[in-house]
């Protein structure tokens, strides 16, 4: 009886101690989220922003960053703001989509891995760039690879 | 005599689908802006459970091919459309009956229709990587973000079947009796 209890104590034990380690590290990632950062560290990007194109080109690659990641850092360091919904973004630096989306941003990116030239490109600095193939929080980013919103209207 | 019924209900019958093929391609345009949220399918279920397999399929194939001048003409997504109207026509089709379908019925037709579109957005997800070469990595990235869509969109299934199914299968078969 004895020896069970002490089982069941250490299991729990066990259990406590493997949840605070994931609690810790899940923390942890939050307030790196909340500042922008990414495996502790700033993450560090060029921006071209006009009214209609905002540029982003990742300056260096660290760990599973998304491109929601340097647009969120962008909007903490001032200067830059989104707003997505549903997995779309619907405006950016106070532009918004049109209601029928006759007006709307439209991302691109140089990554030829996780873009799609059949779905529609834009040209920069005589680069072509395809339609990225997913969403800002889904894209994976490279360094020095470029990332376009377009605010394109139809 | 009989060979001019024959040609009013042929005729009968065409308009009729090139009615339901518009009302299906004009339901997809309302609902295109807001992912996930769609009434095609529970059009097409309800349609082919009253009027059968051949005609749903008849009605499948039309809209596949028609939509592609509204949304765009992309060959990828033509052959999904294809595939995967066809395939729900012929089930749902075979599965009709006259009368009102039980509970038990609508509750397994909600289910089937729920499995429907999830295979939709596994087959969309197929096709999309084999037609574009995306590579594994942006294949499984692709997937992953089309999680959240494919979830709505079953969610909205298991309402819209659910809720709508009984009112059109009585408003189709009003229309099926009048041929």
């Amino acid at each position: 009886m004895k020896r069970k209890i002490v089982s069941i104590l250490l299991a729990v034990l066990a259990l406590t101690c493997a949840s605070s380690c994931s609690l810790t590290d899940g923390v942890k990632n939050l307030l790196d989220k909340l500042e922008g950062k990414t495996d502790g560290v700033a993450l560090a990007y060029h921006m071209e922003a006009t009214e209609t194109r905002i540029v982003i080109v990742p300056e260096s690659q660290i760990g599973d960053t998304t491109l929601i990641d340097y647009m969120e850092r962008a909007r903490l360091n001032g200067g830059f703001t989104y707003e997505v919904k549903d997995g779309m973004v619907t405006s950016i630096n106070g532009k918004s989509n049109t209601a029928d989306f006759s007006g709307c941003w439209m991302l691109y990116t140089s990554d030829a891995e996780f873009s799609n030239t059949a779905w529609g490109t834009v040209e920069y600095n005589g680069k072509t760039l395809g339609s990225a193939i997913v969403g800002t929080e889904d894209l994976p980013t490279k360094a020095d690879e470029i990332y376009l919103w377009e605010y394109c209207t139809f | 005599m009989s060979e001019n019924n024959g040609r009013k209900r042929t005729a009968k019958e065409c308009a009729y689908l090139a009615v339901f093929v518009a009302l299906t391609i004009g339901a997809q345009l309302a609902f295109f802006a807001i992912p996930g949220i769609e009434v095609v399918t529970v059009l097409f279920v309800a349609y082919s459970f009253v009027f059968g397999a051949r005609r749903g399929m008849l009605a499948a194939t039309a809209f596949s091919l028609l939509r592609q001048f509204v949304f765009g003409i992309f060959v990828n997504v033509l052959v999904l459309y294809l595939l995967y109207y066809n395939l729900l026509a012929f089930v749902f089709g075979r599965l009709g009956r006259r009368g009102k379908p039980s509970v038990r019925t609508l509750i397994f037709l909600t289910m089937l229709a729920c499995v429907f579109t999830v295979f939709f957005t596994l087959t969309d997800n197929l096709l999309t990587a084999f037609w574009y070469g995306l590579s594994g990595n942006a294949a499984r990235v692709y997937f992953s973000a089309s999680i959240p869509v494919m979830i709505s969109q079953t969610v909205c299934t298991a309402v819209t079947v659910g809720v709508l199914f009984l009112p059109l299968q009585r408003v189709f078969s009003t229309i099926k009796k009048g041929m």
